[in-house]
């Protein structure tokens, strides 16, 4: 084998012989006996060894086995009705959506946003009338009570004349 | 494959129980987390359960399609995607609890992953076929639907683009 193709070969494939082409692999490993093969291992060597420090990924999760085994049943009952509906690929990717959307939970849903809508109407009344000032009080009362109005009104009249002759 | 065809239920529990982790170990090595890559072969599983008649027994071996199916189905989705910054010392560890051999070790392997996920997909995908996966040089260009030739000159930029990369990191892995 030449150097060339050799080098070329352990550039692609690395220093292993296991994964060197079938059909070089008697060749390479002749080359490889000699001092220019040897060095050129070498080197290869040092990559293959930090790719060996690359963590192998964690094997499949029972749960996920078990979402990919469970397909078959979800795949043929969206395919007898047609299309896969958007709810149907939603459900396929998060099997939790079925718990939320059992008749039970969705009144339970249901009344807890009725509870925090009422409880949020309420607090906000609350709140707006604690934020009313005096003066709104003030006006409050003067709408409500005609007599009071309109006693501020001559009060108010006769402070108006009293400048005008002043 | 025949046999999940014509709607065998055994046959598909058996391929899952005997390919499943091998598809797997792909998807995350491409996609980078497991969350993301059981999303993509859950997606291939229900292509190949909705057009099982589309695979060729006499073209080639089953796992060799359905490699191709997991790797086109991760490519596509990493080209749709576009990468989301974290802030920095995101996944920072608490170190103090750590060994100095430890870190060490935890730098070298960090550097490692950093070197491989910074190569471009395809690229990446070779190195995973042919080195992790341990597929013939034949098998995994007909995986990329390439052929040998450009299967090795993929091996041979990714391979010398890590070398590169490792070869300026502190931990002087080479």
């Amino acid at each position: 084998m030449e150097h060339k193709i050799f080098k070329d070969m352990v550039e692609a494939y690395g220093a292993a012989p296991a994964r060197w082409p079938a059909d070089m692999r008697d060749g390479a490993e002749g080359f490889a006996a000699t001092e220019a093969g040897a060095e050129i291992l070498r080197t290869a060597l040092a990559l293959d060894t930090a790719l060996n420090l690359s963590q192998a990924p964690a094997p499949a999760r029972p749960a996920f086995l078990a979402k990919l085994q469970a397909l078959p049943q979800q795949v043929k009952a969206a395919s007898s009705k047609g299309r896969a509906s958007l709810l149907q690929k939603l459900r396929w990717r998060m099997p939790e959506l079925n718990n939320w959307l059992r008749p039970g939970a969705l009144s339970a849903q249901g009344t807890a946003l009725a509870t925090a809508l009422v409880l949020g109407v309420w607090v906000g009344g609350q709140e707006a009338a604690a934020e009313q000032t005096p003066f709104d009080e003030e006006l409050a009362l003067l709408e409500l009570t005609p007599q009071a109005s309109s006693t501020l009104d001559a009060i108010l009249l006769d402070e108006t004349l009293e400048g005008d002759t002043q | 494959m025949a046999a999940l065809v014509s709607g065998d239920q055994t046959a598909y529990a058996a391929l899952i129980t005997r390919h499943a982790d091998r598809f797997l170990s792909v998807a995350t090595r491409l996609m980078g987390n497991q969350a993301s890559a059981e999303d993509m072969v859950q997606d291939a599983f229900i292509k190949l359960l909705t057009r099982a008649d589309k695979f060729n027994a006499e073209a080639g071996r089953f796992t060799t399609w359905f490699y191709r199916v997991v790797s086109n189905r991760c490519l596509d989705e990493l080209r749709r995607k576009r990468p989301v910054a974290l802030p920095e010392g995101y996944d920072k560890e608490d170190e103090t609890a750590q060994t100095d051999a430890s870190l060490i070790e935890r730098d070298k392997k960090e550097a490692v992953e950093g070197a491989l996920n910074t190569l471009p997909e395809r690229q990446k995908l070779a190195i995973t076929l042919c080195y992790f996966e341990e597929l013939s040089n034949k098998e995994a260009a007909e995986v990329m639907d390439i052929n040998i030739k450009a299967l090795e000159s993929l091996l041979t930029r990714g391979r010398q683009s890590m070398k590169n990369q490792l070869a300026t990191q502190k931990s002087a892995l080479l």
